[in-house]
C-alpha cells in the first residue's frame, strides 16, 4: 500500500515541482529577453550584403544556449504525441532559446562596435538525446546563431 | 585574419583563392556537469555549462580551421559554416569550415 503510494506520489510531485519552476524560470527568461531585446540597437538580416561602402570592420560573431525543457513540459510533450498536434509547451522553449542565442550574438556585435550583422545562420542540434531517443537526456537543445558584423565608417 | 560567413568581404577584394580550410572537435562533458543538467532538466531553464563547453569548443574548430588558413598563406576566410552533431550519448562533435582566400583592401 504505502509502495503503491510512493509510486504515484513520487512522480507527480516531481512533474508538479516542474510545472512551478518551470513556468517560474520561462517567465523571468521572458522578461529578461523582452528587456535585452529592446536596448539593442543594431541592424540584423539573413541576405548577404553584396557592395557595401564605407565599411570600417568586419568579423564574425556568435552566440549559443542550451536549454532544457522542464519535466512538466516534458510530460505534456509526451502526452499530446499520444494524439498528435502542436507540442505547445516545446515550441515555445525552443523559441526562447533561440532567441537567447540570437541576442548573444547581437551582444557580441555591440561589443565590437558594429552597427549591423549580415548573413544570420541558426544551427540547432538535440544533445538530449539519450538511448532511445529520450530517456534520461530529456528535451534539451542547443541553438548557435551567426553572422557577420559590420561598422561603417562614421559619415557615410 | 579576417573572419566573415558572407561570400565576399565587405569593403575588400578577393585576390585569390587558397581552397577550403576547416576545423573539428569531439568534447565530452564532465560528471559535474551532467549531474547539473540532470536536475535542469527536472526545473527547466539554461543549462549554462553545457552553453560554456560549447562555445569553447566550437572556438577551438574554428581556431583549427584558421590555422590551415594560415598555412595556405590566406589572411581571411570567407562563407564559414558550422556544424553540430552529437556523436554519442554525452559528446557533441563541432566543425567549422570555410575558404581561404587572400583579399585586399578597395582604394
Amino acid at each position: 500500500m504505502i509502495g503503491l503510494v510512493i509510486w504515484i506520489v513520487g512522480p507527480v510531485s516531481l512533474i508538479v515541482l516542474a510545472l512551478i519552476t518551470g513556468s517560474i524560470i520561462e517567465h523571468q527568461h521572458l522578461n529578461s529577453l523582452r528587456e535585452r531585446e529592446a536596448r539593442l540597437r543594431i541592424g540584423v538580416t539573413n541576405l548577404e550584403p553584396g557592395d557595401l561602402a564605407g565599411v570600417e570592420m568586419r568579423a564574425i560573431v556568435g552566440g549559443q544556449a542550451v536549454i532544457a525543457a522542464d519535466r512538466f513540459k516534458v510530460w505534456l510533450g509526451n502526452l499530446v504525441s499520444i494524439f498528435g498536434g502542436e507540442l505547445k509547451t516545446l515550441t515555445s522553449v525552443m523559441a526562447r532559446a533561440r532567441r537567447e542565442a540570437i541576442l548573444r550574438m547581437l551582444q557580441q556585435a555591440e561589443d565590437l562596435g558594429a552597427d549591423q550583422v549580415w548573413n544570420v545562420r541558426l544551427d540547432t542540434s538535440n544533445i538530449g538525446k539519450g538511448e532511445e531517443g529520450r530517456g534520461r537526456g530529456g528535451v534539451m537543445a542547443e541553438i548557435y546563431a551567426y553572422g557577420t558584423a559590420i561598422r561603417l565608417r562614421k559619415g557615410n | 585574419m579576417i573572419v566573415v560567413n558572407t561570400e565576399t568581404i565587405p569593403g575588400m577584394r578577393i585576390v585569390s583563392l587558397k581552397g577550403m580550410v576547416q576545423g573539428n572537435t569531439i568534447r565530452a562533458k564532465h560528471i559535474g556537469r551532467d549531474i547539473m543538467a540532470g536536475l535542469k532538466n527536472i526545473v527547466g531553464g539554461e543549462l549554462k555549462g553545457y552553453t560554456e563547453l560549447l562555445t569553447e569548443s566550437r572556438q577551438q574548430a574554428m581556431e583549427r580551421m584558421l590555422a590551415q588558413a594560415q598555412a595556405l598563406g590566406a589572411n581571411a576566410v570567407v562563407n564559414v559554416r558550422f556544424s553540430t552533431s552529437a556523436v554519442a550519448q554525452g559528446a557533441a562533435e563541432l566543425y567549422a569550415y570555410g575558404t581561404a582566400v587572400v583579399a585586399e583592401d578597395i582604394r
